[in-house]
């Protein structure tokens, strides 16, 4: 049997949001581990997502975990169900309120965490 | 111990200490004292005692810690676990300990719990971010989200959803307050008001400090036993459909209602044929949506019920969590948990009232409403 390969631990690749087809039972999976999680195969497609998607929640932290994350308070943490069916967190604006349309925001390097902006009216 | 032949689990016995600031005793002081109280109130010397099982302690990491306090407290029990299911531990333990019973492993199964998650060095912050810590590693933690901040989001969504306000998610916290009132050993006994709940300090929207518990120190002890007793287990289940907040298929299909209808069939039960609940409250958002889905309260109505005295003892309500919950009584970790088990205990025993019913249910979940156990008891 093949040694397991280390798993992605980035939720991107590039400027864009990647996620997983499993090619023997086509189950699409968004967090990397090696191996689909429904019938186990290792074969997988990974395959790019538009970043798109709507606010399902959003808690503004007042109260950080971390001394690194003390200097930042307040910000917000969203859950955002991505278009193509997928739900991951991400950062976002203060006032951004479940049901808005938002999108991925990538600067600097790929593996840096998720932050989403609101679309332009003109582009939902 | 000779080998019993199982059968029947009764609860032999329990024991609760104060929750709160208790300076200067450490997981194992406070799991004895439990432990001690629950052996007195079951009338059982240590010899008797064939089952172990702890929980863990944040304060006091051990790879062994069942086998750790079995030696400090002096049992030599023949079964011996020490479980990990966050804030579902102490249910979890006290399932297994039924089912030790039930199957004829053990004859007497100790269930005990503590630390001091307050006083210990580092305290709240320590705390925070340990608890942090049941967020995905790659894709949740490092955006610095917390404990309230992921229930803070389901908050968010079951507000959208369901129309739960923030105000009526702080009649979860004044109902709480109202219980602890009477409890010495309650954490938190100042009564607050709606306006009081409104007005504290945002901790991780749209929870405010009220809606959150305190951390405790504190400890609680059950025992399991073949002996007949005036309460028995008759049902136990769990559910555990995802750990991550993110990871959550739906807001309303979390398992609950699947862990509680697995506990209420092995009862021969069903929700309307309760008397006494004891339900996680880790925050004002986790009872509001548990006695939703189990079925207590219909949908975005727990607010609503809380007002028209649905729970309330005073106004011909149901019993529901007594001593405060973790929102008053407090939260010492996996004894925290164990707290409504103990009293709900105590309910169908009579203790607070002689008609208070007999049927009891208890449901605790841990992580982020991840790890779901629902117990059923009865008295005879
Ligand atoms: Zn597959």
């Amino acid at each position: 049997m093949d040694l397991p390969t280390p798993r992605a631990k980035s939720i991107s690749e590039g400027s864009a949001v990647r996620a997983y087809r499993c090619t023997d039972c086509g189950f699409e999976h968004l967090y990397a581990r090696g191996f689909c999680p429904r019938c186990g195969k290792t074969d997988l497609q990974p395959f790019s997502l538009s970043g798109e998607g709507r606010v399902a929640s959003v808690t503004v932290l007042h109260r950080a975990p971390t001394p690194e994350y003390e200097s930042k308070v307040p910000y917000a943490v969203a859950l955002v169900d991505l278009d193509e069916g997928f739900r991951v967190m991400g950062h976002g604006p203060l006032d951004v309120v479940p049901g808005a349309r938002v999108s991925a925001v990538f600067e600097g390097s790929s593996d840096a965490p998720l932050n989403f902006q609101p679309l332009a009216k003109a582009d939902q | 111990m000779t080998r019993s032949k199982g059968g029947t689990a009764y609860i032999g016995g329990v024991g609760l200490t104060p929750f709160g600031r208790l300076e200067g005793l450490d997981t194992l002081d406070l799991m004895s004292w439990a432990a001690n109280e629950c052996l007195s109130n079951a009338g059982l010397i240590r010899a008797e005692v064939d089952g172990l099982v702890t929980g863990y302690s944040t304060t006091m990491p051990h790879l062994m810690l069942a086998t750790l306090f079995a030696e400090h407290f002096g049992i030599e029990p023949s079964y011996c676990n020490g479980l990990a299911l966050g804030g579902a531990t102490g249910c979890a333990a006290i399932m297994l300990g039924k089912m030790l019973v039930e199957s004829g492993q053990c004859g007497n199964v100790l269930v005990v719990a503590g630390e001091n998650r307050l006083s210990s060095k580092g305290g709240r912050n320590s705390a925070i971010q340990t608890l942090a810590q049941v967020g995905h590693a790659d894709f949740e933690v490092p955006y610095g989200c917390t404990i309230p901040g992921y229930y803070g989001l389901l908050a968010s969504e079951y507000a959208d959803r369901h129309g739960v306000r923030e105000v009526d998610l702080a009649e979860v916290a004044v109902h709480m307050r109202g219980n602890a009132a009477g409890r010495s050993g309650a954490h938190l006994r100042t009564p607050v008001s709606i306006e009081d709940v409104m007005a504290s300090k945002p901790i991780a929207t749209p929870l405010k400090l009220l809606d959150c518990c305190p951390i405790s120190d504190g400890a609680a002890a059950v025992l399991l036993t073949s002996r007949p007793a005036q309460i028995r287990i008759t049902g136990a289940g769990q559910a555990h459909r995802h750990q991550h907040v993110s990871s959550i298929g739906s807001i309303d299909e979390t398992g609950a209602a699947l862990s509680a209808g697995r506990a209420l069939a092995q009862a021969g039960r069903t929700v309307d044929d309760i008397d006494v609940l004891g339900i996680y409250d880790s925050f004002t958002i986790t009872l509001t949506m548990l006695l939703e889905e189990i079925g207590f309260s219909a949908r975005g109505r727990t607010g609503i019920d809380l007002r028209e005295g649905r729970y309330d003892v005073s106004r011909g309500g149901k019993p529901m969590n007594g001593h405060g919950g973790l929102l008053s009584y407090g939260h010492s970790g996996v004894a925290g948990g164990m707290a409504h088990f103990v009293e709900v205990v105590g309910s169908l025993r009579g203790d607070r009232n002689a008609d208070a019913g007999k049927s009891g249910f208890v449901h605790a979940d841990g992580g982020v409403l991840s790890s779901h156990v629902s117990i059923v008891l009865e008295a005879e």
